[in-house]
Order: C-alpha cells, then structure tokens, then sequence
C-alpha cells in the first residue's frame, strides 16, 4: 500500500478509487518513479487535469513496450524534475461493439491481442502490426505511430481509427471523428495524435475500423541460395497473387524461425481465399523454381505466430547483448536494393556485423547492430546510424540503450522539414511543457 | 502599398509583375466565373490566380499578406457546401494550370502529383502501369486531387480502399505565412498529412501530394440484387459484408431513385424496383468467383427478387452506368435537387432513413436515396422547386432537420465537407471544448485567419451558431 496525504493533490481520487497508485522503481537508473493508474476516463481526466495544476512533468504508460522510447528510461530532465507516470493499466475496456457496424470503441488501454481475440470470435479483424501484441495497447500503439510491414496491403495503423476522445495536456476532454467512416466532424484530431508519443495528450477511446477476417492465412519460407536475392525481389514484384507481406531476412535466426542461406531467407505472407491461397502457393513454388530456389516450407497454423515473432524480432533482446536497431526508408531516388548495399558497405567500412530485414514492398530497411559490450554498441551504432540519418532523412530509430536515444534523437529533429508546426502545437497545447516530459524530438 | 481607393488596382498590378499576365485573371468577367463552386452562393474574388509552382503559391501567399487579402484555395470548383468560394472576397488561387503528374512509381506504387490533376486522369494514368487509384467520388471527371484532399472525399468504394486521407502518403504544403513545407506519414513525429484531410484548405495549400496507387484487380463482378424493402436490402448488405471476402461496393437505390432511372427511359434495371443493391467485387479470379455465388445465395435468404449478373465488362459498365446517372434522370424529374450527404454507424441508416422520409413528409417534399451501405454514407436528394417560396423554404428547413437527425443519430455531415452550407449546424452538438480545440489547432497554422476564411470551422468555442 502506498502512503499519501491530504496535501497530495491526488489524495482525494486515490480515496475515492478513481485512481491506483504504485510507484516503480528502476534498479538501473537508481530512481523511483511514482504511477497513476486511473480506473476510467472520467479519472483519467481528472489526474491529467491535477497532474497539468501542479506544475509537475507527467508522462503517459501504455503497455511499456515502445522499448526505444519508453518513458520509464527516463531523460536528465524528467529524472530530475520527478515525473508521474500516468499508466492506462485500468483501462481496458471495450465500450461500444456492434459487429455490423465494423466499428469498435475501446478503452486507449486495452492490449491488441486481447482486442484481436475479442474480434477474431465475432469473424472481424483490426488491420494493426505491432510488437509484443501481448502488452502492446492500442493507445499506445497510435502514440508511437508504430507501421507494419502488412501496410501497402492493409492500411497503416492511422487507417484504423476513426476517432477517439482524447484528454489534452491540461486535462480537456475532446471529442475528434466518431464511428462512421465518412463522417466531415472538423480537423482530424485522432490522427494527429498518432506518432506524437502523447506530447500532445493521450488517447481515452478510440473508434476503430474493423474488417471481416480473412478465410485463410498462409507463410511461405524459402531459404536463399547465393546469387538470389536480387532476382527474388523482381520475383515477388511480379507475382499475380500479391502478398500481404514480403521480406528477407539476413541474421535474427534466434527471433524467427528457420535459417539464412548465403542471401538470407525469404517469408511471403498470404491471406484471403483458400483458393487464391494455393495458387499463390503452386504459382510462388514454380517462380522461385525457376531462380534456383527449390526448397520452400509452407506455415499455415503457424503463419500468425511467425508473423509475430518477425514484428517482436526488431526490438527482441537476446540475454546479455545490448543491441541498437534503425529503421531507413527508401525514397523515390534511393530505392531499397541499393539502400541495402550502402549499408553493407558502411557497415563493412566501420568494421561492424549487422543483421538486416528488408521489406520489399514498403521499402523499408530495419538494421539491428548487436554486441555483447554496451560501450562498444554506442561507438557502432552512433557512427553507422548517424551516418546513414545523415544521408537517409527518413530513419527511425526502434531500439537502443537509453544515452545513445535521447542523443540520436537530437540529431535527428533538426532535420525535420515540418518540426515548426509541431513544436507550434506542442506548445498551444501544453504551453508549460509538462506532458510526456521525455517526448523531446518534436522540438528543435 | 496598396490605397483605399483602389485596393484591386494595385493588388492586380502586383500579380501581375509577380506572375505576368496570363496568370492572373483580372477583368471583372473572368473573376465571375470564380466567384462561387458548385453550392452556387457567391461573391466577386479581388483577383484570380493560376500558379504553375509551389513557389508561386508561396509567393502568392505573400502578396495577400501585403495587401491584407484572404486567400481561397480552388480545385475543380465542385464543392457542394461553399468550400470553394470566396464569401469574402479575396485572391482565388484556382490550382488548375498545377496538374502535372511528376512521377508514378509501379514498385513503390505511388503517384507524386501536383493538387490540380484531375481525379480521373491519375487513374488513368495508373491504369497503364496496371495500378488505380481508389477513391472514385462521383465529380472525378472534373475535381481535382487536391479538392479530394481538401473534402477528404470517398465515392463508392471507400470501405473497401478508405477515403482520400488513407491514400496520402506524403504532402508539400505552403502555410499562411508563405513558407514551404514537406510532411510524410513515414517521419517522425504527429500525424500533419491526416490533419490536413478534410481540413478544406484552412491549414495551408497544398502543392504537392504523393499518393498511394493500388495494383488493379485481376477479376471484377458486378451484380445486382432487388429488394422489396430497403431494410431487406440493409440486412443482405451486412451478410454480404461479413462472409464475400472480395466486395469492394455495396450501394442502394431506393424507389423514388428507380422510377427517376426509369422515367428517363436510361435504366439497366428491371422496372418496379423497390429497393436495389448493387454489388462489386474484386479481386482474384477465385475469390470473386466465390464471393459472387455466395452473394447470389445470400440476397435470396434476405428476400431478393431478382439477382442479376454482369455476364461481360459492357454489362457491368452498364449496371454502373444506372447508378451514375440517378442524380441526372432526379434532375430531369424535378425542376431543382438538393444533395443532403449524410453518414452514420451502418446499425443506424435504417433509423436515418425512415427519419428523413417523415421529415420530408412534414415538409411535403420528395426524397430519393443512394447509399453506401459499407459504411454508412446516406445522400438524401431532396426534390423541390426553388421559384415557389415555401418550397424553397421547406427545402432548406428540410435540410436542416435532416442534417440534425444524423447527428443525433452519432453520425453527421458526409463526405462532401462543411464549408459555408453545414458550418452553423455541424458543431451544434459538440461540446464548447472541441470547438475551442479546433480554433486553437487552428490559430497554429493560420494565426490571421487568411486561408479561406469564414468556413469549416466553428464560429467560436463558446456559441456554436
């Protein structure tokens, strides 16, 4: 039980129950942190609302699973100034379900996987990738603005909200969108919100858009034989059934089941008819036959858990190794073969392994350099990522110890051509900068 | 600098050093043609504009700073609700001379194209690598990509592909200060690309977009299904949406639609229909194969009459044809039509429906209804006679109340945006705090209130009519 006082501004809703507290406590920066747990959003409200009238820096917690940016590695200043954690632990319920409507509207804090479940037994699906799905919420996942490699199919994750009620850093209630899909309600708020890592307030409920689900779902494995790799890519290009996800991997044999060959292996993601599914499957065996690659290894039962284990593998930390992992864009002049060779080569030149996935159809590189030495990991990582952000504008960063981040970041946010508005909308609305303290890259 | 006496003088002289003479339009008969969209209220602009470049627009927008004019933004001029008139005068910036395509890349499949291509035209374009471009409003012969962005606009296939904002991948805007900016749903940071769909050009002018293409469909089918009612039609909608994997439209003609479509003697359909819903789908070969014999034993178990399959493209074209040309055969029918776009949860359109024909009921008028009943779009076409008074008033009462009732029904305006024509009714049910949020959104980008002012937004936090 955590002791507090009538001099606490939160006593009276910790009294009442509106609100759990629990302090946690991180061995590694020595420091305790105290956390908020409201019980509904009419609490939530009210705990932002103090949070934002005593003056104190606050942050909000999701499922803690955006390891690159989580609040909990708190910054110098948070640490300093002694933040409060806002956790939306309690609030994970779903508030309005009709199946016809293809619409849900859920509480910011319930899990995706859980939500997942909920929908897969009513024959409905939501179109959202995310790591560690388990703990991942849905509020959190729109904060981090978080993309999956099944975009160029089904939507971005910002595809599937339709509103929500959002809580602004001084505790305002807005409503934003709602549940009918071409509704005009004014500027779309709820999507603003997404990526801004609750710098501008937190998601209370959201209106999602949910599909029917797909009759089938099947992944194909095929190792690479060297040589490969460059004809697989203009394979998958031609295929007639496309996939909802195409990537090769070279490395994280521990994440993702199966090998590399000397190329690195390919995963091809279906999902639709049954029917369409097995001509994927004859027309995929006799194109990549046809290149050399004769063994391919079909996942049905087993395709969601591989799914999984490809989105979990960027941010999966293997005992004691520290690892830093970058996300680069392709661009319309940079396409994503050569984007690979540069970074073989910079690698090369730097004298660093690094593992790769490349996705192929949203030309999106994922770079993870791992050692067993966090000292040696930071002279690495900085000097091949803040080489690449320096030629590639479109990097992200996914994973790293918490000193490199916060300095990566910096570098990172005077190259955003848009930064003015955002720091402008950051300070309209949360004018004394106390909301999600550690959200510092917005501002130059 | 300019003087009262003759502020436009000036400001014409100004563009005119600025961009050169066949620019800038001028001469009070060719401003005419700008001084209203499709909502027909209108007002002389100061001066039109035709920009060939982002630069242009920014140093347009640098103009009107000087010489203290508003600026309105205008695609194809096919707004519905006012979005595109200048009700306060001002410089028109009409983007139709920006209607390049700068790129189309099939492997990243997207277009980088400038706001004054024609809807039309990008598919067009795309279909010759094999892609399309998904959102088909039903003026995409003559409105423009930009306009699309500007209302967010749909068409029939939305809750198959999304509206125009889930298409956008990257903007280049110009904001209200002159100065350039890029933004992209890859970056870093909030969501500025989604913010500026719907936003009907309050935000900046956008000058660039890059756009998501979608790879054609190997097979199209097209059918459709007739009702006695349109609860029956609704109902079969819903089992076709949750078990026809491969649907991509589902849209209703109701009875007083058909007997238009009939009258004017251009109907695909068969005579005396009282509730119809036509059905596309696409897909690969076998999963529209499926999904269509599904569809066909779907509709009979909701009480269809009739279903009827396009056997060949000419046919399917011609099943889409009928639906395209209602809003005509209803003009042909009554001597004026006002569109009443609606949408709510799809568990709420019957509801909407039926309350929209009592309401046109007291009013003594006609309606007639298309809906997208994949996710809830209802336009309500009401049919009136604007030289008789009371009519003219009914209509607008009529419009009103209809409007009111999808609010109370958790829906509202659809997709063609709020403009001048739903601004006082739209935000009535929302609270003082969304309101203000939306002014203080905003006061970020626009602090003056220059970009097409006097539109779109609340008129304040605190009163909302």
């Amino acid at each position: 039980m955590i002791a507090t006082t009538s001099g606490d501004p939160f006593f009276e809703l910790i009294e009442r129950g509106w609100v759990h507290p629990a302090d946690t406590h991180n061995e590694q920066l020595d420091i305790t942190t105290r956390i908020l747990r409201p019980t509904s959003l009419t609490a939530l409200i009210e705990t932002v609302h103090r949070a934002n009238q005593t003056t104190s820096p606050f942050f909000f917690l999701g499922g803690g699973t955006a390891i690159a940016q989580t609040p909990l590695a708190l910054t110098k200043r948070s640490r300093s100034s002694h933040a409060l954690g806002i956790s939306f632990e309690a609030l994970n319920r779903v508030v309005e379900y009709r199946p016809m409507d293809f619409v849900i509207t859920v509480e910011a804090g319930m899990q995706v996987a859980h939500l997942r479940e909920l929908l897969a037994a009513r024959g409905q699906s939501l179109m959202l990738d995310t790591p560690r799905s388990r703990s991942a919420t849905i509020g959190g996942l729109l904060a981090s603005g978080r993309v999956g490699p099944r975009r160029r199919r089904l939507g971005r994750t910002r595809d599937a909200v339709l509103g929500a009620h959002l809580v602004l850093a001084d505790g305002t209630l807005v409503e934003s969108g709602g549940r009918s899909p071409r509704r005009s309600a004014g500027y779309d708020l709820a999507r603003l919100f997404v990526g801004s890592y609750g710098s501008l307030g937190a998601y209370g409920l959201i209106h999602l858009q949910t599909h029917a689900l797909p009759e089938a779902r099947r992944c194909i494995v095929a190792t690479l034989p060297e040589g490969t790799r460059d004809r697989v890519r203009s394979c998958v290009e031609e295929l007639l059934i496309e996939p909802t996800a195409a990537l090769i991997l070279e490395g994280f044999a521990r994440d993702v089941t199966g090998w590399d060959g000397p190329d690195g292996r390919l995963l091809l993601f279906f999902e639709g008819a049954e029917s369409s599914i097995t001509r994927a499957t004859r027309d995929l065996r006799a194109t990549l036959g046809a290149i050399g690659i004769s063994e391919t290894r079909v996942f049905d039962r087993e395709s969601e858990t591989l799914l999984e284990q490809l989105l979990d593998a960027p941010v999966q930390r293997q005992g004691r190794e520290s690892s830093a992992t970058l996300r680069i864009m392709a661009t319309e002049s940079v396409d994503i073969a050569t984007l690979r060779d540069r970074v073989r080569r910079l690698t090369g030149e730097i004298g660093v392994s690094c593992e790769m996935i490349t996705d192929l159809q949203n030309g999106e590189l994922t770079v993870r350099i791992r050692t067993l030495n966090p000292r040696s990991l930071e002279a690495a990582s900085r000097e091949t990522f803040l080489r690449l952000v320096n030629e590639h504008p479109h990097a992200t960063l996914l994973d790293a110890p918490a000193p490199f981040r916060s300095r990566f970041e910096e570098a990172l946010s005077v190259r955003m051509p848009h930064a003015p508005h955002l720091t402008a909308l950051r300070q309209e609305f949360d004018p004394y900068g106390l909301c999600a303290v550690d959200r510092r890259m917005i501002l130059p | 600098m300019a003087t009262l006496a003759d502020p436009d003088i000036e400001l014409h002289q100004r563009l005119i050093s600025a961009f050169g003479r066949e620019a800038v339009l001028v001469h009070r008969a060719d401003r005419a043609a700008y001084a209203f969209d499709a909502q027909r209220e209108s007002m002389l602009p100061s001066a039109v504009l035709l920009p060939r470049s982002s630069d242009d627009v920014a140093q347009a927008i640098r103009i009107a700073i000087e010489f203290e004019q508003p600026i309105v933004p205008r695609g194809g001029g096919t707004s519905l609700t006012g979005s595109a008139a200048p009700l306060g005068g001002g410089i028109v910036i009409s983007l139709a001379r920006m209607n390049r395509i700068l790129a189309l890349d099939p492997t990243r499949r997207a277009a980088r194209v400038e706001p004054g291509v024609v809807t039309l035209d990008l598919s067009y374009a795309a279909a010759r690598h094999g892609l399309f471009y998904a959102p088909d409003p039903e003026s995409e012969r003559v409105c423009t990509i930009g306009g699309n962005l500007a209302t967010n606009a749909a068409g029939p296939h939305a809750f198959a592909y999304g509206t125009t904002s889930e298409q956008i991948l990257a903007l280049r805007y110009v904001d209200a200060t002159g100065t350039q900016h890029h933004t992209d749903t890859e970056q870093l940071g909030f969501d500025l690309c989604g913010l500026f769909a719907g936003s009907e050009g309050t935000l900046g002018i956008v000058t660039e977009l890059t756009v998501r293409l979608r790879r054609a469909p190997e097979s199209i089918k097209v059918g459709v299904a007739i009702f006695p009612d349109i609860e029956s039609a609704i109902e079969a909608s819903t089992a076709i949406r949750e078990r026809c994997g491969a649907v991509v439209a589902l849209e209703l003609l109701d009875t007083v639609a058909l007997e238009a479509l009939a009258a004017s003697g251009d109907s695909p359909y068969p005579e005396h229909a009282k509730a119809l819903l036509l059905i596309e789908f696409a897909g690969y070969a076998e999963e529209t194969r499926e999904s269509e014999e599904r569809a066909g034993i779907l509709v009979q178990r909701y009480a269809a009459s009739h279903w009827l399959s396009a056997q060949s493209t000419t046919e399917a074209q011609r099943l889409w044809h009928g639906h395209r040309s209602v809003r005509q055969a209803l003009a042909r029918m009554s001597s004026d039509t006002a569109v009443h776009d609606l949408a709510v949860p799809r568990s709420r359109m019957l509801s909407l429906i039926r309350a929209v024909e009592n309401i046109a009921r007291r009013f003594g008028i006609r309606v007639a209804f298309i809906a997208h009943l994949g996710d809830g779009g209802v336009n309500a076409i009401a049919l009136y006679n604007r030289r008789d008074a009371r009519q003219c008033e009914a209509a607008i009462l009529f419009g009103n109340q209809v409007l009111e009732m999808a609010l109370s029904l958790g829906g509202g305006a659809g997709e063609y945006g709020i403009g001048t024509a739903k601004r006082a009714l739209v935000y009535r049910l929302r609270g003082a705090p969304d309101r203000g949020a939306l002014l203080r959104l905003h006061r970020v980008f626009d602090p003056d209130a220059r970009l097409n002012p006097e539109k779109f937004l609340p008129f304040s936090a605190t009163e909302a009519t």
